[in-house]
């Protein structure tokens, strides 16, 4: 195979500024990233997470008939959905677990916070002090309303708030998440352990 | 008549196994007449190529008789060879990069089709994007002639898998779709021309 050193130098050069450029600017929290992740364990931690328009419900996740994973669950297993409109995280930490390894990504810890919109996440573990506003527990998942599009099936419990905060976030997702970031001050790293 | 003769040109339903022969006859017919006509005019290797096929295909018969005794006991080098022929017609490793960096991307944003559509196919462009890289590393390969279309716009969705696609499957299938694609965009077909 032969190359054209010329423009292959040229071509790369293009490529590396528009990608050093974007990354720049991702950095810098002007552009949005879009997340959606799955088939892979991830973590998110925050320090601190205030979010405008906040759903909660529960969704069952039914496994491939004969799953290895099924174990005595039947093959079904519940998750829990959180949404939020609106989010600001400080401190954010996200890992991938990749088999040993972790793909670990930080941002919003220079005083400009993380900021989320439309987040929806499927986890089996969430924990951290909340505090919301205007609370409605209890109301049927398929009449939520704080999130725009984001509604469970009828006759589900669940539950909105107008507005919530929780300190020291930890969030075990295992489906997936489908949400715009801006993330100012990124940095990605391969390391050992994870959040 | 077409039975006795599985092979035959003509033959327009043919069956699997002697179009997949025929295709690598026809390709290493394509790249030895591609290097001929590119010695004689660097600038056409693309209708080289192409006179290559049509006249491969007239010959495909007894080309295609003799791989198949090449695959024979022993016949590994032959097939590498012909496989080594046919790679150097075109700008595979570059293609090749576009393809895996495109799968990497799609790797990492893979989820049930049922989540993606309750959150409105908000995640649906990180799919479709690295889709359409695979798609084009693919071509790369397949249709040398249109490499620089295919490539650019490789690098152009690549660059935009970083918005799209968890920054660009955590930056991995970006970097491959990128160095591919400038690989098969400074391809060239011959190693004379300069």
């Amino acid at each position: 195979m032969s190359l054209s050193r010329k423009r292959f130098a040229a071509a790369l050069l293009v490529n590396g500024a528009a990608a050093a450029a974007l990354v720049a600017l991702t950095a810098n929290g002007v552009l949005a990233a879009q997340f959606s992740i799955s088939g892979l364990p991830f973590t998110v931690t925050a320090d601190r997470l205030e979010g405008n328009g906040f759903e909660q419900f529960a969704a069952l996740d039914t496994m491939v008939p004969g799953s290895p994973n099924e174990g005595d669950t039947g093959g079904q297993v519940v998750v829990m959905v959180s949404a939020i409109r609106e989010a600001q995280l400080t401190n954010l930490c996200q890992s991938i677990n990749m088999g040993g390894m972790f793909m670990k990504l930080t941002a919003g810890d220079n005083g400009t916070p993380v900021r989320a919109s439309n987040l929806v996440v499927d986890s089996d573990l969430i924990s951290g002090d909340a505090s919301f506003t205007s609370i409605d527990i209890g109301q049927d998942a398929s009449t939520l309303d704080q999130v725009p599009g984001v509604v469970g099936n009828v006759g589900v419990f669940g539950q909105q708030a107008r507005t919530v905060v929780i300190e020291n976030v930890r969030q075990n997702n295992y489906a997936t998440t489908a949400a715009a970031f801006r993330l100012p001050h990124l940095r990605m790293a391969f390391t050992q352990e994870g959040c | 008549m077409a039975v006795s003769q599985p092979d035959a040109p003509t033959s327009g339903g043919a069956a699997d196994a002697p179009t997949e022969r025929a295709t690598a006859g026809a390709t290493e017919g394509a790249t030895e007449r591609a290097t001929e006509g590119a010695r004689d005019a660097p600038a056409a290797g693309t209708a080289a190529a192409e006179s290559g096929v049509s006249a491969a295909r007239t010959g495909v018969p007894a080309r295609g008789g003799a791989h198949a005794a090449a695959r024979g006991p022993g016949g590994s080098g032959a097939w590498w060879s012909a496989f080594r022929r046919w790679r150097r017609g075109r700008p595979f490793w570059g293609g090749l990069l576009v393809v895996l960096g495109g799968l990497e991307i799609l790797a990492a944003v893979w989820a049930p089709l049922p989540v993606i559509m309750r959150v409105g196919m908000q995640g649906a462009i990180g799919y479709l994007i690295p889709v359409i890289i695979v798609l084009c590393g693919a071509l790369i390969v397949f249709t040398p002639g249109q490499r620089i279309l295919n490539s650019c716009i490789a690098m152009v969705l690549g660059l935009a898998t970083w918005l799209t696609s968890n920054l660009g499957g955590f930056f991995a299938g970006m970097l491959l779709t990128l160095v591919g694609a400038a690989m098969a965009f400074a391809w060239r077909s011959s190693p004379d021309a300069k």
